[in-house]
């Protein structure tokens, strides 16, 4: 079967997955078709509640703003790992040659 | 000798007359060279697909050419290509395509597009000379002919202070891992006093893990994974991904893999023999290790990121890792038959299936980031929003690619990681357990991007419309083949990935049986 594939200790076939997915999406759809019809094309209809005001711009999350919390919590991980990536040359180098010294090492001593 | 005959050599020979004709045909027409560069890779690309049919057609055994000789003989430049080769090429053939094609809206508004081409070209060279190469010092040429070229695209906004910095980082990085790549060619060179590969895997296999041979192979890990990105060694990856204009950073991606394949050749067709006679587990602990740490550490490192073509960067990273995790685990399991057929071979055709499934969806992605900045003109995801009201198309090819890297069933990012996942499970289930938690950061981290650049209100200071369609058409040339391979990961995992499997796996005749 082309969808099919065998890991060795289980399988996995594509196709019956996308089919699953297709009648899922039927059903869905004919949920949905049991709502009011036009609702989205009313008046402001399809746009977010805000609390009937226009969505001003500062309601979108910057990029920078998302996952505060998980990075805040995770500051001691990321202070030095983020510290580490200077952009400096002389420093990619030590990485480099630092590196290839622990390869040799484990390749010696592994 | 038939056309069929010279293929390999023609393969390599078409983009680089390519490369020769551009900058001519550059002072007839501003765009003729866009054309005509494309018809070159169109051309080694349908190259690349006769040469496939021929390999994986047969019983196995590689093609010998010998360069100037109608015998084969191992001194000589030799190319030897056997499935794997034939893999490697049909990647870097399917994405210079895409590539091509998107770059020619792309490089619209620059000037000097004679030379931007000659070096997609060049990069192209390099990276198919890489792969079909049998001969260690030709590998060396063609690794160096593809890090200057690529230094040279990173480069090529010249307005952009950022893209000489990061053209010299990346440069700085190609030299020092060419010089590791030539000091452990002289030294193997000095031992064997020859440079064909499967004429040195003889040598090798016969010897054994001698001192002198640990630190060959210890180099030859070292500068191949610089060349591929992997963590502690990717630190001018981003640099230079993020400043490649458009498209480059998909054939950049796409050209570094074959740093990876100089990697699996190092480790199975020139070591492989000595390190399964001797039951070496340490290599591929070595490649274990690289590749925790790229999938890792480059995850992280993206979701902290607001430039979205570093954030892109990172990724790649961390997609190395699969594949050097899957491939690592079939390294460690070499002298063991038992756990190869068990789980071995699996882990390896995961990583292999994990490297096309990558240099697809992430191709895609690049495309992609490369298409928010033509119409935004920044790459800062804080400065974007709203994205997805007047670049539908985009949007949706976003969407693709941001579910078959973070491993969504049914894409194809999930059944490579599927078989990687279950295969090293039975070899070390706690490293199955991080490659799991990778993919749920990975997803976190295009959530992320998802959110803050197509969703929210419109921009209201800059006008967005949606990519021409040469754009478009790039894109989705890699759309419709991550849409088959997710669909049909069974046909190619058993026409594309087992034979290569097989190839890697297998020693390499030596050139006129010396």
């Amino acid at each position: 079967m082309w969808g099919e594939i065998f890991t060795g200790t289980g399988m996995w076939n594509a196709v019956v997955f996308a089919i699953v997915l297709v009648v899922v999406a039927i059903i869905v759809r004919l949920i949905r078709s049991t709502g009011i019809e036009g609702a989205a094309k009313r008046e402001h209809g399809g746009e977010p509640y805000y609390f009937g005001n226009e969505v001003p711009e500062s309601a979108h999350i910057r990029a920078s703003n998302l996952y505060w919390g998980f990075l805040k919590t995770m500051e001691s991980y990321y202070k030095p790992l983020v510290g580490e990536h200077t952009g400096n040359v002389n420093d990619f180098m030590a990485w480099a040659v630092l590196t290839m010294a622990g390869i040799l090492l484990l390749m010696f001593f592994m | 000798m038939s056309f069929m005959d010279q293929l390999p050599i023609l393969i390599i020979a078409v983009p680089l007359l390519g490369a020769f004709l551009t900058p001519i045909l550059g002072m007839m027409s501003k765009k003729l060279p866009r054309y005509t560069s494309t018809l070159f890779l169109a051309v080694s690309a349908l190259l690349v697909a006769l040469m496939a049919f021929e390999v994986y057609g047969g019983d196995g055994t590689p093609i010998i050419y010998t360069l100037g000789s109608s015998d084969p003989t191992p001194f000589r430049i030799v190319l030897e290509i056997d499935a794997f080769s034939v893999f490697m090429a049909i990647i870097m053939a399917g994405v210079s395509l895409a590539v091509s094609i998107y770059s020619w809206s792309f490089t619209d508004k620059y000037t000097g597009q004679d030379k931007f081409y000659t070096l997609i070209l060049l990069v192209v060279v390099g990276s198919y000379g890489m792969t079909l190469t049998g001969d260690l010092f030709n590998l060396f040429v063609f690794f160096e002919i593809s890090s200057i070229a690529l230094s040279g695209l990173v480069a090529f906004r010249m307005n952009r202070g950022e893209s000489f910095e990061a053209a010299f980082k990346y440069m700085m990085y190609s030299t020092l891992s060419g010089l590791f790549l030539l000091f452990a060619i002289a030294l193997l060179y000095s031992q064997y006093g020859v440079l064909n590969i499967a004429l040195l895997a003889q040598g090798i296999t016969a010897d054994g893990f001698t001192p002198l041979n640990k630190v060959v192979l210890a180099l030859l890990i070292g500068d191949f994974a610089m060349k591929a990105g992997a963590v502690p060694l990717h630190m001018p990856s981003p640099y230079a991904y993020s400043e490649s204009p458009g498209g480059i950073s998909t054939l950049f991606m796409a050209a570094s893999q074959a740093g990876l394949y100089g990697l699996f050749r190092a480790s199975f067709t020139l070591f492989g023999g000595a390190i399964s006679s001797m039951g070496y587990a340490a290599v591929g602990w070595i490649v274990i290790i690289l590749g925790v740490l790229s999938m890792f550490i480059g995850v992280t490192m993206a979701l902290v990121q607001k430039d979205v073509k570093r954030l892109m960067a990172y990724h790649c990273i961390s997609q190395t890792g699969y594949i050097l995790l899957g491939v690592g685990v079939g390294i460690a399991v070499l002298g063991d038959a038992t756990a190869m057929d068990r789980y071995g071979k699996a882990a390896i055709e995961g990583g292999l299936f994990h490297t096309i499934n990558n240099a697809l969806y992430k191709g895609l992605l690049f495309l992609t980031a490369g298409a928010m900045f033509y119409a935004t003109g920044t790459r800062n995801l804080n400065e974007m929003r709203g994205l997805g009201h007047n670049m539908k198309i985009t949007t949706m090819f976003f969407l693709i690619g941001a579910i078959a890297i973070s491993g969504i069933p049914p894409s194809n990012g999930f059944s490579s990681k599927l078989l990687i996942y279950e295969s090293v499970f039975q070899f070390n289930p706690a490293l199955s357990a991080i490659a799991m938690f990778v993919s749920v950061l990975t997803l976190a981290s295009f959530v992320k991007v998802f959110y803050s650049a197509f969703l929210g209100p419109k921009m209201k200071d800059k006008e967005i419309k949606e990519v021409p369609s040469s754009m478009i058409f790039g894109m989705a040339i890699l759309v419709a083949a991550i849409l088959a391979f997710s669909l049909f990961p069974g046909l190619v995992l058993d026409t594309l990935i087992k034979p290569a499997v097989e190839a890697l796996l297998r020693a390499w005749p030596i050139p006129g049986g010396v």
